[in-house]
């Protein structure tokens, strides 16, 4: 797939009062892609994507939306960008329509018909002439993605935008944003602290940790680099043994054998254990849940 | 909200906006260009204020201000309160001034709004000379240096004139000058003070017999009868009891059938 | 830019500003006239007659006594007395009965304190509350420069003082034209005193048509307005809550209100911006806060604390990282 770059981080860096913030990331988004970024409270996210935006400036480092620099290009830049940072605040005494037109006006080319096609889009037709005031957060969440959607962005950035909904509500967030990504070809950088969301909407993901990116790489390439095998053997001691000779035992169970799946090698071992008169009774292969790769990776100890 | 209702009160602002600019401009612009057309002085119509009614005009110091009074009344204002019962179109116009001289008084009358309120005015209550005689009431110790200085002719042609200059003014109102009483009558030189207050009296009972329809209202006695009574914490000024009495004695004069409750 | 202003308008408009403005006008409008009433009708009575020259003449001689015991006040009252006196002398009315002297009068009586805190009910919150709600998040996220954004509401804030100042002159007017009748526009007012040292100087002294009085005063008050406007917008950038920045404003508008009457011998005062609010006083002749201030050096001051705000509160804005 030869897309486009639609969002480019390069060197970015944040110090606050001589703190160092972000150390330094780079990215690179293409079209129609839903990218995760995945990091526990306090990893700099919620900075990260400020900076995105623009609200907060970079120490150094460039931010690149199709090919315009946020720093020197911001309106150039925001033309390309829909976004919900945190929570979807609009005015509460204004209503739905009336938020969306306030935005629009804020925007190069947006006309009432556009308006009425991303209030379609998030089926909030009945509600939209009500004071935002009376809206549920579902609904406020909707519209702020309405709203996000507005100017027709190439790139669509969510701050945890399942927050605070029912379970419901996060199924349909998370078919609409993988919808917006295969249909409209939208880049959607979805940031969240829920791994499992992410795990089930996203093509690829970002692990960010103390203000670094620990690991990019698509869903199945982050997991699969830690799949492991458990076996289990008859005699045990003496299959462990020759396990032993071939690669590291990283877990013993109860009359089980944990070792990582390497799967050019796996071939190797069983013959060597069929050869010494073992028995393989069980041969397991299995992803790690992304929350233990999450720990191990972000070193645990923070609140995930 | 209707997008109309928001640019109407955009361009209602800005009309304001460009208002209050023509304003300021315009203010701004006539300061930097100087003075305008200059102004005819003393345009003042001069014709009697005569109005329907009874018209009290009353000059002088603190007696006539009230000074003493709780209420701020003084004599003429009891006079007033009681004279509307009788005459309910009454207008009082009260000019004392604390402290005024009759040097200063003689002053106020050259102004011409005064003038014509003492034009057209029926009675016209004055009372001077005790800030003459006693110096504002300070001058306790040195009374008999006050008296001196006061009694001399100054204080007496002062008086001549004011008393010639509202008689050029209204020939026909009724002029009431209020005697002085004594107010030290509790003090030690009580005596001395009195035979000096009355021989003031005298001089200024003289001078006004000389000029009709002026009537000097005696209050000495009153205020010998009823010492301290009537007198004000300060010593000096009457109190309300002090002033209510010398509006009574007012009133007897200027109504003269009586009847009339107070 | 006119969509930008056209949005901030529909904000101010959507939490019903003007409307609360209004009533809050009403409201003291009722209070004032009624008061208004009642003293002319009590000095009426004490007189026994509606010719204002008598009037006029009576309250000299009343402030005459109020002089000796007036104490840091007598210079400023003598001042008054003389123009009154100037007035009488010249035969003019210095308070014609009907709305527009009343206008005339409650203009003067609120440029210092009410119609800034009107002005604070709108500029206060301007950038505070879009931080406070999170809306700032939105709107700085447009492909709109933050210097725009800005300046859109800062524009806003022009109009809404105006419209402010409008709202302000109809209510005064409707409300003193029923209570007090419509007549007195072309009655001539005096105008170009000024003081030396506690001396009234009349070398400059012209007669004007109230109607045209009224409208210096109204070019002055929303001058006034307008750079407490632009110091409470400054605040509202500097300082995230809108109740702490009215809090540092009010402050500021009462301390002027006190150092006003007590400045005269702390002859640098004269630059502090409160101070200088008072400045229909140099239309009517009273006599400043500290000696020598005149009509120009107080709207020169006034300007250079507008710009120096406006300038900080753009410098801000535009570096401010938002969290």
């Amino acid at each position: 797939m030869s897309a486009e770059v639609t969002l480019k981080i390069s060197g970015l860096k944040k110090t606050i009062r001589g703190k160092s913030i972000i150390k330094g990331l780079d990215l690179e988004l293409k079209e129609g892609e839903v990218f995760g970024f995945l990091g526990p409270n306090g990893s700099g996210k919620t900075t990260t994507i400020r900076m995105l935006v623009g609200l907060i400036k970079p120490t150094s480092g460039v931010i690149e939306i199709c090919g315009r620099n946020v720093a020197t290009e911001f309106a150039q830049a925001m033309k390309h960008i829909g976004c919900i940072v945190e929570n979807p605040e609009m005015y509460p005494y204004l209503s739905g329509w009336d938020n969306l037109r306030y935005f629009a006006a804020m925007l190069p080319d947006v006309d009432e018909k556009r308006i009425a096609k991303v209030v379609d889009m998030v089926a909030m037709q009945e509600r939209i002439h009500d004071k935002v005031s009376t809206y549920s957060l579902g609904m406020r969440q909707r519209l702020g993605i309405a709203q996000a959607l507005l100017g027709s962005p190439k790139v669509l950035i969510l701050d945890e935008p399942t927050n605070g909904l029912d379970p419901l509500g996060i199924r349909e967030m998370r078919a609409f944003i993988r919808q917006l990504a295969e249909q409209e070809g939208l880049t959607v950088f979805v940031s969240s602290h829920l791994l499992h969301e992410i795990q089930l909407m996203c093509d690829r993901v970002a692990i960010i940790s103390r203000g670094e990116i620990v690991q990019v790489d698509t869903v199945y390439g982050l997991l699969s680099r830690q799949e492991r095998l458990i076996w289990r053997l008859t005699p045990h001691e003496a299959g462990k043994a020759i396990l032993q000779e071939n690669t590291t035992i990283l877990a013993e169970g109860e009359g089980t054998i944990t070792t990582a799946y390497l799967e050019n090698e796996i071939g190797e071992w069983n013959k060597r254990l069929v050869e010494g008169g073992i028995s393989v009774l069980e041969m397991n292969r299995r992803l790690p849940a992304l929350e233990d790769l999450f720990l191990e990776l972000t070193g645990g100890g923070h609140d995930v | 909200m209707n997008k109309k209702s928001v640019n109407i009160v955009i361009m209602l602002s800005a009309a304001a906006c460009l208002l209050c600019l023509t304003g300021l401009g315009w203010l701004l612009w006539g300061q930097a260009r100087g003075v305008g057309e200059a102004l005819q002085p003393a345009t003042s119509a001069e014709g009697a204020a005569k109005t329907e009614g009874l018209s009290i005009v009353a000059l002088g110091d603190s007696l006539t201000r009230g000074t003493g009074d709780s209420e701020g009344k003084g004599y003429v204002g009891y006079l007033g309160d009681w004279l509307k019962s009788r005459y309910p179109e009454l207008t009082v116009s009260n000019l004392g001034v604390k402290g005024y001289t009759a040097p200063q008084l003689a002053e106020l009358l050259e102004q011409p709004e005064v003038r014509r309120q003492i034009g057209g005015a029926d009675y016209i209550l004055l009372t001077i000379g005790g800030n003459d005689l006693f110096q504002g009431g300070q001058a306790l110790l040195q009374l008999e240096e006050g008296i001196e200085a006061g009694s001399g002719e100054g204080f007496i042609s002062s008086l001549k004139g004011i008393l010639k200059e509202i008689r050029s003014l209204n020939a026909e109102g009724e002029i009431m000058l209020m005697g002085l009483y004594n107010p030290f009558q509790d003090f030690g030189e009580s005596n001395l003070a009195s035979s000096v207050v009355m021989s003031w009296n005298q001089k200024v009972w003289e001078t006004a017999s000389a000029y009709s329809g002026i009537i000097v209202v005696p209050t000495f006695d009153l205020f010998q009868q009823h010492g301290s009574d009537y007198l004000f914490s300060d010593g000096f000024h009457p109190n309300d009891k002090g002033y209510q009495a010398i509006a009574k004695r007012y009133l007897s004069l200027m109504v003269p059938e009586g009847g009339l409750a107070s | 830019m006119y969509s930008l202003i056209s949005n901030e308008m529909t904000k101010l408009i959507g939490r019903r500003k003007f409307i609360m403005v209004g009533l809050i006008i009403a409201v003291l409008l009722c209070l004032f006239a009624y008061a208004q009433t009642k003293q002319s009708e009590s000095i009426r009575e004490r007189i026994g007659t509606s010719d204002w020259r008598q009037e006029l003449q009576q309250q000299i001689i009343d402030g005459q006594n109020r002089l000796s015991n007036a104490g840091p006040w007598r210079e400023q009252l003598q001042i008054r007395l003389q123009q009154m006196q100037y007035y009488l002398d010249h035969d003019i009315n210095p308070s014609q009965p009907g709305a527009p002297t009343f206008i005339r009068g409650f203009l003067e009586n609120s440029t210092e304190l009410f119609l800034p805190l009107l002005i604070m009910m709108v500029a206060a919150d301007m950038v505070s509350s879009e931080r406070s709600l999170g809306t700032i998040k939105l709107l700085l996220t447009r492909p709109v420069s933050r210097f725009r954004v800005l300046l859109s509401k800062y524009l806003t804030l022009v109009l809404s003082v105006s419209m402010i100042m409008l709202i302000y002159g109809f209510l005064t007017f409707a409300i003193s034209a029923i209570m007090f009748g419509n007549d007195g526009w072309t009655a001539p007012v005096l105008t170009g005193f000024s003081s030396q040292g506690g001396e009234l100087d009349i070398s400059a002294v012209r007669l004007i048509p109230q109607w045209q009085y009224i409208l210096h005063e109204f070019g002055l008050a929303w001058y006034v307005s307008l750079v407490i406007g632009t110091l409470s917008f400054m605040l509202s950038v500097l300082i995230r809550s809108t109740a702490a920045g009215m809090g540092v404003m009010i402050a500021c508008l009462i301390s002027g209100a006190i150092l006003s009457n007590m400045v005269s011998s702390w002859e640098s005062a004269k630059y502090l911006f409160m101070v200088n609010l008072g400045v229909i006083g140099y239309l009517e002749g009273s006599s400043p806060p500290v000696e020598g201030m005149t009509l120009s050096f107080s709207l020169l001051v006034l300007l250079v604390w507008a710009i120096a705000g406006l300038i900080t509160a753009f410098a801000v804005f535009m570096k401010k990282d938002v969290y």
